[in-house]
């Protein structure tokens, strides 16, 4: 297929889930420090904006880190590049790009979103953000679900695919690397290190996956294992990587440097030997994880979308005659 | 044996107060009178109740919507899609008459492709000085690239739309031919599927004949005229400006009717001198493109060199015959202005027949009888300099004041070869629905003649487009024109 629709369908399925992502974390981060007895939150605030994107950038923008005008920052706000109407903006004009090759479904899923985002009161979706929130996440799962249900599982299917979870395994690590420092930060008998452990799972969909598996206990490693390294919890980084690991063998057959790549990044979390759980080196460990991510979605770019098409030899003879002619 | 009519019934409802106004009508004799080959349908708007037809209406504006059939309008906050005006009332064309227009289409774009291979070769007909030689090399749009190159097939205008009208007496005349990339089609193919859906019954026993064969028969036209060297199954590519193009919906909606790729520039890439599709799984040869861009961007090594749209090395590969594009290079020689009043000389010259499609009237500067006329009778001319378009350089004779004739005799006077004239015509007329009720709108019919190695094909019928704003001549869709299915009978 060719390499321009390949990469048009892996930002689409990139940019939809990157809108759902940072508006549940707006969304659950909001809801938590309704129940946190703090007064002031900016600091927390901080902590959601780094995550989601670039501090400095923010600061050009706003003085202080308000629940409102963070709010604003992650929703809709024009100097914000992963800002959730952005991002719907752009998976859409990707789409329309490559219209006949995703179904009349997906299409219509993608529009649903455009005018979610299009019609939302922006006032009231800053002061909560749920309602807006649950909209939104309808239409996200609506194409991913009628992808599912009503693509051809071919080539477009896993570029899909691809995109999709790459997008979710960088997200899930980059919310434990935030939030696990804070909540074993905290004393064992603060009332507050449960509540910020139960604010991480929230973060990535995975309150009721863990409860099911580890009762009502929250564990600091139990939770990190199971958003890192769990084979079957959907937003797990590992089920993820597989999962792209898995698309890449389907479109390209032969092994090459995608291949090599994930497979490394799944070999690694499976039967790394994790020693020192405290917050630092978590953290630390999970900046290499992130390093290996985006080293992962270069070498999908190089493979698939470019590079590789550009003919090497008649390159590397032109740029020789340009040393000839100097 | 003569067949026995019983004098028709005049209408009621909607069609009653239709007014016919100084024009040739295509529906109507007379108030009130249809004609033969719209008797069936004028019967069937005349029962037809206000409830039913707004729904009818409402049931075609949600299959534009649904479909999201748009065209972009340009200067209209950021290319906003606006739904394409679609009328209920089809125009129909009896079958004998259809015979003759295309007849005169295929003969006329058969001569128009001799001409272009005539001026890219050997030059005949400037040594026999039938067309002056000044108006070909002057025109903007011949390419010198072009002399001495054999497209395959020699073929050169792949897919022509042919602009007719009718005038008062309801004669078919040529108002201009469209050699580039003229576009259209899918609202002519939308269009009956909109029909089809709204008005199901009309299709029953009036004996209409099929259009949607032709994307098949633009695939066969696009195969026939492969280069030589490529397989049997040639790889045919769509090549599109782009999803901001205000074409792009029809580029789309022609590659996935044929099966083939929709390309964009930066997906293809000259190697050796062949041209590559880059794709996730390396480089793929392509055999034909059937391109929807301008010459001037094509290939910003040999025209342009601003142009992001275009391939760098495509204009090397096609002179190679290692690609072939449709359309050929430097077609736009043959649709100019200038050159329109001698295409009835080139059917005389290149088939030794009379043309059967005449132009409109026009008065040639060049020529002294003519330029005499265009000066006397400016009044009631319209007088164009060939070298413009887009409403520039005109002069609307009845409707200019005293200073604005004297200064264009002036210029015409100045340069006379580089103006021609015609007498304004009375475009025919359509019933068409206007905001709920029925006005006769100027229409014209654009019909698509596809012309391979092998031979012309035309599907029946084309594009209807009516000026929907009173009294207006502009049809274009991005002038607030619309579009009527046309209904040619078996």
């Amino acid at each position: 297929m060719l390499s321009r629709v390949a990469e048009s369908l892996y930002w689409i399925a990139r940019y939809v889930e990157r809108a759902e992502d940072s508006a549940r974390l707006l969304d659950v981060h909001y809801h938590a420090l309704l129940d946190a007895q703090v007064a002031d939150h900016g600091e927390s605030w901080q902590r959601i904006v780094a995550l989601l994107g670039d501090e400095a950038v923010y600061r050009e923008h706003y003085d202080a880190y308000t629940a409102q005008d963070v709010a604003e920052w992650v929703l809709w706000h024009d100097g914000n590049p992963s800002a959730v109407s952005g991002c719907i903006t752009l998976a859409r004009e990707n789409a329309r790009s490559v219209r006949e090759q995703i179904s009349g479904e997906m299409w219509e899923a993608i529009n649903g979103l455009f005018l979610v985002v299009g019609r939302a009161n922006r006032r009231a979706a800053v002061r909560g953000p749920h309602a807006f929130f649950e909209e939104l996440r309808n239409g996200t799962h609506r194409f991913q679900g009628s992808a599912d249900a009503t693509m051809t599982h071919g080539e477009p299917y896993e570029f899909l695919q691809l995109g999709l979870h790459l997008e979710r395994a960088a997200t899930t690590v980059r919310v434990v690397r935030a939030r696990y420092p804070v909540a074993v930060g905290l004393a064992e008998d603060d009332p507050m290190r449960a509540h910020e452990l139960i604010a991480l799972l929230k973060s990535c969909s995975a309150f009721e996956a863990y409860v099911r598996r580890h009762g009502a206990s929250f564990e600091p490693l139990a939770i990190a294992e199971e958003l890192v390294r769990s084979p079957a919890f959907p937003r797990a980084a590992l089920y993820c990587l597989r999962t792209c690991a898995t698309a890449v063998d389907r479109i390209a057959g032969t092994a090459g440097t995608p291949q090599r790549v994930f497979g490394r990044l799944c070999a690694d979390l499976e039967y790394g030997e994790v020693d020192d759980v405290s917050g630092a080196a978590v953290a630390g460990t999970l900046l290499e994880l992130l390093g290996g991510i985006n080293r992962a979605g270069d070498a999908v770019a190089k493979a698939f979308f470019s590079t590789r098409a550009v003919p090497a030899a008649a390159l590397a003879s032109q740029e020789a005659q340009q040393q000839q002619c100097g | 044996m003569t067949e026995i009519e019983p004098a028709p019934e005049p209408s009621s409802g909607l069609v009653a107060d239709y007014d016919l106004g100084p024009f040739f009508d295509e529906m109507f004799e007379s108030v009130g009178h249809p004609r033969r080959h719209y008797r069936e349908l004028n019967e069937r708007l005349g029962a037809l109740t206000d409830d039913g037809l707004r729904e009818r209406i409402r049931t075609a504006n949600a299959f534009f919507l649904t479909q999201g059939i748009g065209f972009t309008v340009y200067g209209d906050d950021e290319g906003t899609d606006r739904i394409f005006p679609f009328d209920l009332i089809p125009r129909i064309v009896p079958a004998e008459e259809w015979a003759q227009v295309e007849h005169g289409l295929e003969q006329r774009v058969t001569a128009l492709n001799r001409f272009l291979a005539d001026l890219y070769g050997q030059q005949r007909i400037l040594a026999e000085g039938l067309v002056p030689p000044e108006l070909v090399f002057g025109s903007r749009n011949f390419r010198r690239e072009m002399i001495g190159v054999e497209p395959a097939g020699g073929v050169y205008a792949h897919v022509s739309g042919v602009d007719l009208i009718r005038d008062d007496e309801g004669r078919y005349l040529v108002l201009e031919d469209n050699l580039r990339t003229p576009s259209g089609v899918s609202y002519m193919l939308e269009s009956r599927q909109a029909l089809k859906r709204i008005f199901a019954s009309l299709f029953d026993r009036s004996g209409v004949r099929a259009i949607d064969h032709y994307p098949r028969e633009l695939l066969e036209t696009l195969r026939s005229v492969a280069p030589p060297a490529s397989t049997s199954d040639p790889a045919i590519v769509l090549l599109s400006p782009g999803a901001h193009n205000s074409a792009y919906y029809e580029h789309s909606f022609l590659a996935r009717q044929m099966g083939i790729e929709l390309v964009e520039s930066r997906d293809l890439v000259v190697h050796r001198n062949h041209v590559f599709t880059r794709t996730t799984s390396g480089l793929q040869r392509v055999d034909v493109i059937y391109r929807r861009i301008d010459d001037d961007f094509l290939d910003p090594l040999a025209f342009r060199p601003d142009s992001l749209l275009g391939v760098p090395g495509l204009l090397n590969a096609y002179r190679g015959g290692n690609v072939t594009l449709a359309n050929a290079i430097g077609t736009g020689v043959a649709d100019d202005k200038a050159i329109y009043p001698y295409v009835p000389d080139m059917i005389r010259f290149y088939l030794d027949e009379e043309p059967r499609l005449p132009n409109v009237p026009t008065y040639v500067g060049a020529r002294p009888d003519d330029l005499e006329a265009i000066l006397d009778r400016i009044e009631e001319l319209v007088v164009k300099a060939v070298d413009q378009s887009g409403g520039y350089g005109m002069l609307i004779g009845p409707a200019a004041t005293p200073e604005e004739h004297a200064a264009f005799r002036r210029l015409v006077a100045a340069d006379p070869r580089n103006y021609i004239a015609q007498p304004t015509i009375a475009l025919s007329r359509h019933p068409t629905f206007v905001r709920g009720a029925l006005h006769g709108c100027h229409v014209d019919l654009r019909p698509f003649v596809l012309s391979g190695a092998d031979r012309v094909r035309i599907v029946p019928g084309g594009l209807t487009r009516t000026a929907l704003r009173e009294g207006s001549l502009v049809v274009n869709s991005s002038q607030g024109g619309g579009s009527k299915d046309t209904w040619v009978l078996g």
